[in-house]
């Protein structure tokens, strides 16, 4: 081991993480809580098992025929807009609930006492949460879109430009999710009620906005634009534009596809509007992650 | 005469968590490459000094400074262990491992070689943490707060939940540090932790009420007087204050008895003697605990 005049305290002194120590940290952040949160049984029933589970019963129970939305081909269509709009609510499970959940036993456990004794970046904490979130939640919308597939689920990609859209819009929502899930476990703290709160704004938020967007029907037509809005709903939407052949508006026969009206978001202002909301969530949590957690006394 | 700048200073400082003070003024100086030893009872703020210390928690009011700086400012020039609070259950003791390493820059892999001067089986690594026993933990703990090269070391209760040998062991461990001229703080109930600190800092209620070192400590301590049965030996102790214990009640000889004229009645046993660093825990803290 170094003596004092090795590690002298003061060149070690307040210099803050390096580029690299800042990836090192947020690896090792990620790989703590994608491991933590693959080893809760609360995550793989919630944030695996229920969407598919609820996909199979939207699919057996809900769904018309092929007759009554003009053909099999457009009921593939409208089974992979259903896949998406629950792989987006197996996203925000994950990313909402389990993320909240996490953060929450870290706070309760006072475990930020000994993380801001050490020289992390708040930054590569929220950061490698995000990304443990991110991989977590890929498994949850992939699962529901094979289980779709499995149904008979149609998938299209409108073109090359879809791929990132697709991709990015996954990226964003999540997001959306890991930042709810900062500012919701900040304000409350008391782990029950983090995991209540967040709970409650997943099926608050699905159901608001007529099961993620996907039937907008059953909101007043004066809201209906809200579905073209609401991060959620966008991001259900704007996949689904991408990801099936249903089209922008309503043609004459598909009237049960539900998705519209209003037109689906296929133009890029809705991207941005998304990134917008992913930009003003994400920035208010990790000034929080740095104000509140680290700064101040997050846990206390 | 030499001054030595101590290696943390704590003045004034004052921390509540909207219930009252936790701490209410400690002043603390923590000498360079010495041993300090927090003595005090369970709930006194020991564990919340130290966190202020370490910088894991924020002063109300007063200032701590690490190698003259803030404590965020020192956070690579020290290493946290803190008890309870730095596992997770959920992972294996080797991925507990991995997480706190890539957060210091100075992190060491001398994780194992520290295990297993403390008895701790390194296949149960690959265990997750919830499968550990409270010692195990502890041990898991330590290692990874002392595989951290630096040149402080704040340990909260590091022997709780430790069997007498790795307490042994953890003494000649922290020795061999103090050796190579590292800054050691350590927070104890356990009286048997006196025999390793160079300074103790003696914590109630009050805040710090008294530091110097074990010896000294100790010398001030007045001589003990054990009872055995139903002897009645409140008159001959100061404050009457008696400490129960599993066979023996005991007090300390109030001033001006005569240690010869402490006896008892037939079929009660009574003995005066020297203290031990028991009834020197037990002096500082319960008898001289308040100012």
């Amino acid at each position: 081991m170094a003596s004092n005049s090795e590690h002298g305290q003061t060149e070690a002194l307040g210099d803050g993480p390096t580029a690299g120590q800042w990836v090192t940290q947020t690896k090792a952040f990620a790989l703590r809580n994608l491991r933590a949160m693959l080893r809760t049984k609360a995550t793989i029933i919630w944030g695996f098992g229920f969407p598919a589970f609820w996909y199979f019963l939207t699919s057996l129970v809900f769904l018309p025929d092929a007759e009554e939305v003009g053909g099999a081909a457009t009921l593939a269509d409208v089974k992979g807009s259903t896949a998406v709009s629950l792989g987006l609510f197996g996203v925000l499970t994950v990313t909402l609930v389990a993320f909240a959940g996490g953060l929450s036993a870290d706070l309760t456990a006072k475990r930020y006492r000994k993380l801001r004794s050490l020289p992390v970046a708040p930054s590569a904490d929220f950061a490698g949460r995000y990304l443990a979130g991110v991989a977590v939640a890929a498994v949850a919308y992939v699962l529901v879109l094979l289980v779709g597939l499995v149904d008979g689920a149609a998938y299209t990609l409108r073109g090359p430009g879809s791929i990132p859209v697709v991709v990015g819009s996954f990226l964003l929502f999540s997001l959306v999710g890991v930042s709810v899930a900062v500012l919701v476990t900040r304000l409350v703290e008391d782990s029950e009620l983090v995991v209540g709160i967040t709970n409650a704004i997943l099926l608050v938020s699905f159901f608001l906005t007529g099961y993620n967007g996907t039937s907008p029907a059953l909101l007043p037509e004066e809201s209906h634009w809200l579905v073209n809005v609401a991060p959620n709903s966008l991001a259900t939407r704007l996949q689904t534009w991408h990801l099936t052949e249903i089209p922008a508006t309503t043609p004459a026969g598909v009237e049960q596809a539900g998705l519209t009206p209003p037109a689906l978001p296929v133009g890029l202002g809705f991207v941005a509007l998304l990134t917008t909301w992913a930009l003003v969530f994400g920035g208010a949590a990790a000034y929080l992650m740095d104000r509140a957690v680290y700064s101040g006394e997050g846990g206390e | 005469m030499t001054v030595t700048t101590p290696a943390v200073s704590v003045r004034g400082l004052r921390k509540d968590f909207g219930n009252g003070d936790v701490l209410a003024g400690v002043d603390l100086d923590v000498p360079d490459g010495e041993i300090t030893l927090l003595m005090g009872p369970n709930g006194v703020g020991k564990t919340i000094l130290l966190s202020c210390i370490a910088g894991g928690l924020h002063p109300d009011d007063g200032e701590v400074t690490v190698f003259g700086a803030s404590p965020g400012a020192a956070a690579e020039s020290l290493s946290f262990m803190l008890q309870d609070a730095m596992l997770v259950d959920e992972l294996t003791g080797r991925e507990n491992v991995a997480f706190f390493r890539d957060l210091h820059p100075h992190s060491t892999d001398e994780v194992e070689a520290i295990l297993e001067t403390l008895d701790f089986e390194t296949e149960a690594l690959e265990m997750e943490v919830g499968d550990y026993s409270g010692g195990m933990k502890r041990k898991l703990e330590l290692a990874i707060s002392l595989s951290v090269d630096v040149s402080l070391y704040l340990l909260d209760e590091p022997t709780a939940a430790l069997d007498m040998t790795t307490v042994e062991q953890l003494h000649s461990l922290l020795a061999d540090r103090r050796e190579a001229g590292e800054t050691i703080l350590v927070s104890s109930h356990l009286p048997a932790d006196a025999e390793l600190a160079d300074t103790i800092a003696v914590v109630t209620d009050d805040g710090v009420t008294a530091v110097d070192s074990p010896e000294a400590l100790l010398a001030a301590v007045p001589p003990v007087v054990l009872a055995e049965g139903p002897a009645d030996i409140a008159d001959a102790v100061r404050d009457g204050r008696l400490f129960e214990g599993e066979i023996h009640r005991r007090g300390f000889l109030r001033e001006g008895v005569d240690p010869e004229r402490v006896t008892g009645d037939e079929g009660t046993a009574v003995q005066v003697r020297e203290p031990t660093y028991t009834d020197m825990f037990n002096y500082y803290v319960h008898l001289r605990g308040t100012r």
